[in-house]
């Protein structure tokens, strides 16, 4: 039998999840102390048996912001099991936590975005990631006023930025207030166009707050739900896969911001008087063997590692839907013929195939996007070509057929639609395994030009050195990650949103 | 919900002030304010200051392993307006093919000259007719240089190989120095650190502790993994010459300072005429053929190295018909006669500069007085006074012909054995898939088709080899006056192709020895404290040449040709590898300093590309 004060822990437990300050504060603090231990590792220097001073005191910063976050959290349960509710003090504490944005601590900023904010609805929460990003992008690009000059455009660039700033700051207050439930007020229809017009920067964030915001405009009956808002709330209580969303989008927005607010020149041309630097403020990441800036570069990089991920991705998914879907529908000798072609694609292996296609048709970008997007077309006709037949029998279909909707009607209307979510699912592992393998490329020599900044580029240069100036190679090594990562996040995070099952 | 917006505002504000407080610098402030100065001076004396610089688009050719030097270029060449196409070979025989067969503009492209001669610095790449004259050049004048210079006396030849190398880089602009490089030897402490050379024997080879040489194999490594011959005439590469240095004995081998010695070599001495035409050898008796049985077990084979053996193998050696493939014989050009001397009378008129004999010059290092002078194998005793002596006569006065000999196409093979096993071979038709030729790798590898018919005459013997290693054991028959003469009796030499993994071989203690490893890890091996690295001057420099082919747009221009060679920055290239390369001018320069300094100036490149444009 179990003893009391288990049912105890229990009731507490679920009194504390009622709040999702909760789960946002033990994050932010597990977070931050991991990224406190990771910077206390990176800044021993195995050689030296010395601590680099600058790391440790990045390192105590996020120690010290975990334990801040913990002191919260251990104040917030109290007056939670206590008085069930949370104090106005507490509450404004939580904006210290929204401080730590500063030196780039997200996990605590959204603690203390959450802790802020009493009532919160899904608007808020979006739009505190919306906004996050676009603090974190303009702190980024502020690095750049170390070094000896900025490109031209960087003034603009800060303006630009800081104005779309102030805009989705005004915003998040609003969104709290003005959103009900599914409906919102009349007058949110201008701050939705408004947000939309900033997704220029590429914050993909303010898109999906427009866009919910116009949705919800539109609505007249407040208690009929809409099916994909109540997906992006599934996907937004999990946080892993927000925190995957937050670092897709904030790469997307830096490789697009980065063309107003970065010197490519620094990027790609050789500067032979700084050749091998340690990390400093000017070069946060170093400079490599040829005396450019690890960071411009890997900021660069992500332009392309993202754009070849996407397009490739693209481009097996539309030829995968269309083969899959006539595949299923039309089994037999048509089914016959494409599956059989497939089959023969999916016996190369790997990256055999991107190889012998960029042997054949010469190395730029454009043959690296085709190459890897063709090897990927079986995979995605055959979760298709399944979930094609599988729906095929299903009662809608007949139902269509009975009413007797062509062919073309009942496969793109009726079908494809209902067979989406395995794809979607597919398609994000699927980007990030496009980034590692267009790395993987370059990497054998076979990608990008050497001097055009790309991930694996900048890796396999850094490969060289990494006995000597290891930050060469931990840098873009980790940024690869720490995509391939997110868009895994995302991947199961929407899994998880999709499956009718959780609904 | 106001302090936030106002907390933002603030925060943005402060960066604002932050930027402009901290006086940040846009790019173009710091390039205007640079930019005057540069544009000042030269461009206003030129007279074609009007013309408009079209765009220029080159492709540069290079190997793979240079491709740091690849990207200097190609950055100094983009900030200077002019597009490059990057082309990368990945291995030498895919560069020289692409060299020979015009398909560049430019091409990062190197000679090692380990002869020491400028001679062979030189004729290879720059004669019309050279053997390794890729580029295309085709110009009477400097073949005639090349030939004069060839028959001159190393105080005058310094002018003439200077005017040379300058008509090359700086009049016609045929190739510009990239730089020359710097050979470090890293090697495990377990060597004596004496012991390791710039140009390496590896008879001279010892560890700290002595005991080891018997039983211990020493393990070396190298880069070129693809051996083709052991034919010594037939190679041309890095991947056989540093074996087949040590394969076959000469008449002379060469110290580290370039001047020639007898140590380790066929000759107890040597003696050249007064008119620098005859050069005379006298040979030692105690050097012999060792051959390898089906087993791999080395035996002497009891033919002495020979005078006749010499004979055949200088004539095979500068006889480009003397074999399929023969790959060295441009060395050979000035070398007219090889004959065993027989007459004593020869030896006792013919006098040198200092006015004495041949036969006192000879005698001095002679183990006894000569006493007669023979013609066969047969008949040689050194101890009753009986020797060889061979005379080598030039076509013209060539002192440069003794450094020649000790390059690994000079190589003594065995005449009657080499000659039997090539007998009935059409060299004109030769065809590598079906024709059985003396020195055939193939014959030399482990498996089934292991036949090594070999006959060597070196300090070393091959007994055989796979796809990682050769293997070698000390020549049981050579110089047996001299019992210690190779002092490790086993060495294995490993095929490593990136330097990079070499090094970690080394590090690992998996190799004792490396020919060479990257510019930029040389830290790394001073900073091992198992390993000892030894710096010297290396024998390969890098140019940058211009395809002279015709079917590029640099052929016809010298011009053009000026601008690119203007851009290169020597200092730049030196950053990139760390500082471990040495400054140079020409090819000529790893032995020869005629003095001849680049005087290229800042603005000299646009110059030069609006009076390429002007005469389009």
């Amino acid at each position: 039998m179990k003893s009391e004060n288990f049912f105890i822990k229990k009731a507490n437990q679920r009194k504390l999840n009622r709040f999702q300050e909760n789960s946002s504060l033990s994050f932010a603090c597990g977070a931050s102390a991991f990224m406190g231990a990771a910077c206390v590792a990176l800044s021993y220097d195995m050689k030296t048996k010395a601590l680099n001073p600058v790391s440790l005191g990045v390192a105590g910063l996020f120690l010290a912001e975990a334990l801040l976050a913990l002191l919260l959290w251990s104040a917030f349960k109290s007056q939670v099991l206590k008085k069930g509710d949370v104090s106005r003090g507490l509450r404004l504490a939580g904006s210290l936590l929204v401080a730590t944005i500063v030196n780039g601590n997200i996990f605590c900023a959204l603690a203390g975005l959450s802790l802020v904010k009493k009532k919160k609805n899904l608007e808020y929460q979006v739009g505190s990631y919306m906004l996050l990003v676009e603090i974190l992008i303009i702190i980024v690009s502020y690095l750049n006023v170390f070094k000896d000059y900025v490109c031209d455009s960087f003034f603009l660039g800060m303006g630009v930025l800081a104005v779309v700033i102030v805009i989705h700051a005004v915003s998040l207050p609003l969104v709290a207030a003005h959103v009900h439930g599914n409906r919102a007020d009349k007058s949110m229809m201008a701050l939705a166009v408004v947000l939309i017009a900033t997704t220029v920067t590429g914050n993909l964030f303010s898109l999906l707050l427009g866009l919910m915001l116009l949705r919800k405009c539109c609505t007249k009956d407040d208690y009929v739900s809409i099916a994909w808002i109540d997906v992006v709330k599934r996907l937004f209580r999990s946080q892993m896969a927000v925190l995957g969303a937050f670092i897709i989008v904030f790469l997307l927005t830096i490789s697009i911001c980065a063309n107003l607010t970065f010197d490519y020149g620094i990027a790609i041309d050789n500067n032979y008087s700084l050749i091998l630097r340690e990390p400093s403020l000017a070069y946060p990441f170093g400079t490599d063997d040829y005396g450019r800036c690890v960071f411009t570069r890997v900021v660069f990089g992500a332009r392309i590692s993202l754009t070849v991920g996407i397009i490739s991705t693209a481009i097996s998914i539309v030829v995968g839907i269309i083969l899959g879907a006539f595949a299923g529908f039309y089994s037999g000798t048509t089914d016959n013929v494409i599956m059989r072609i497939l089959d023969v694609f999916m016996a190369i292996p790997g990256l055999l195939l991107p190889i012998a296609i960029i042997a054949a048709f010469g190395t730029n970008t454009a043959n690296i996007t085709f190459a890897l997007g063709v090897g990927a077309i079986p995979s995605y006709a055959r979760t298709i070509r399944a979930s094609v037949l599988t729906l095929q029998d299903a009662e809608f279909v007949e139902a269509a057929r009975a009413c007797g909707a062509r062919d073309k009607i009942i496969i793109f209307r009726h079908i494809l639609p209902n067979s989406m979510a395995p794809l979607i699912i597919r398609a994000t592992l699927g980007i990030g395994a496009g980034v590692t393998a267009v790395s993987s490329l370059s990497y054998l020599g076979l990608g990008i030009a050497p001097q055009i900044p790309e991930w694996g580029n900048i890796l396999k240069a850094g490969s060289a050195y990494l006995e000597t100036n290891a930050y060469m190679a931990i840098f873009p090594g980790f940024a690869i990650v720490v995509l391939v990562l997110a868009f895994n996040f995302l991947g199961d995070g929407l899994r998880d949103a999709l499956d009718p099952k959780l609904k | 919900m106001k302090k936030r917006r106002l907390a933002a505002v603030v925060l943005c504000a402060a960066m604002v002030a932050s930027m402009t407080g901290c006086n940040v610098k846009t790019k173009s402030d710091v390039t205007s304010t640079a930019a005057p100065a540069a544009d000042q001076g030269p461009t206003e004396a030129d007279p074609n200051a009007g013309v408009e610089i079209g765009e220029v688009n080159l492709k540069l050719l290079y190997q793979s392993s240079d491709e740091s030097v690849a990207n200097v270029i190609r950055d100094e060449l983009s900030k200077a307006g002019i597009n490059v196409e990057m082309s990368a070979a990945s291995d030498g025989a895919t560069f020289r093919e692409q060299e020979g067969n015009g398909n560049f503009d430019i091409a990062i492209s190197s000679w090692a000259n380990p002869v020491g001669t400028p001679d062979y610095g030189c004729r290879g790449i720059w004669e019309s007719i050279g053997d390794s004259n890729l580029t295309g050049i085709n110009d009477p004048k400097l073949d005639e240089l090349v030939n004069k210079a060839a028959g001159e006396t190393a105080d005058v030849y310094i002018n003439t190989y200077g005017e040379a190398e300058k008509y090359v880089v700086e009049e016609q602009t045929y190739m510009t120095p990239l730089y020359q490089n710097v050979n470090g030897r890293p090697f495990n402490k377990i060597l004596k650190e004496d012991s390791v050379e710039s140009n390496q024997r590896w008879e001279h080879f010892d560890y700290v502790d002595e005991s080891l040489r018997d039983s211990r194999p020493l393990v070396i490594t190298q880069t070129g993994s693809t051996i083709t011959t052991w034919d010594p005439i037939r190679a041309d590469d890095q991947s056989s010459g540093y074996s087949l240095d040590e394969m076959y004995v000469h008449l002379l081998t060469l110290q580290p300072d370039w001047s020639v010695t007898t140590d380790s070599s066929l000759s107890w001495s040597y003696a050249i005429s007064e008119d620098n035409k005859s050069y005379y050898f006298l040979l030692r008796d105690d050097c012999g053929f060792a051959r390898i049985d089906k087993d791999g077990q080395v035996y002497d084979s009891g033919v002495k190295v020979a005078g006749e053996d010499v004979v055949y193998s200088l004539n095979r050696a500068k006889d480009p018909n003397s074999t399929a493939m023969h790959k060295t014989y441009s060395m050979y050009t000035n070398l007219d006669t090889v004959e065993v001397v027989t007459d004593m009378a020869e030896l006792e008129s013919v006098k040198n500069v200092d006015g004495k004999t041949m036969k006192e010059v000879l005698e001095a290092d002679s183990i006894t007085p000569i006493s007669e002078v023979v013609a066969t194998r047969d008949e040689v005793d050194n101890d009753a006074g009986k020797y060889q002596v061979v005379r080598c006569n030039t076509k013209v006065p060539y002192p440069q012909i003794l450094n020649c000999l000790t390059f690994h196409g000079a190589g003594i093979v065995d005449s009657e054995y080499v000659e039997a096993m090539n007998q009935g071979v059409d060299f004109a038709a030769y065809d590598a898939t079906k024709d059985k030729l003396y020195g055939d790798s193939v014959a030399t590898v482990e498996g089934a088709t292991y036949d090594n018919h070999l006959s060597l005459s070196g300090n070393y013997v091959l007994t055989s080899m796979n796809d990682y290693q050769m293997n070698f054991v000390a020549n049981p028959c050579l110089r047996t006056r001299e019992p210690d003469c190779t002092k490790i009796k086993t060495l294995t030499n490993k095929f490593i192709a990136d330097q990079d993994t070499a090094l970690s071989a080394l590090r690992s203690g998996d190799v004792d020895y490396c020919y060479n490893i990257p510019t930029t890890k040389y830290d790394v091996v001073e900073q091992d404290e198992n390993l000892v690295l030894k710096k010297f001057p290396g024998i390969r420099v890098y140019m940058l040449a211009f395809n002279m082919h015709g079917t590029s747009v640099v052929s016809d221009s010298v011009n053009l040709r000026k601008a690119v060679a203007s851009v290169v920055n020597y200092n730049d290239i030196n950053a990139v590898q760390a500082g471990n390369t040495l400054e140079c001018y020409s090819p000529l320069g790893t032995c020869l300093n005629p003095g001849n300094k680049l005087s290229y100036q800042p603005g000299d490149t646009e110059k030069y590309l609006r009076a390429h444009f002007a005469e389009q």
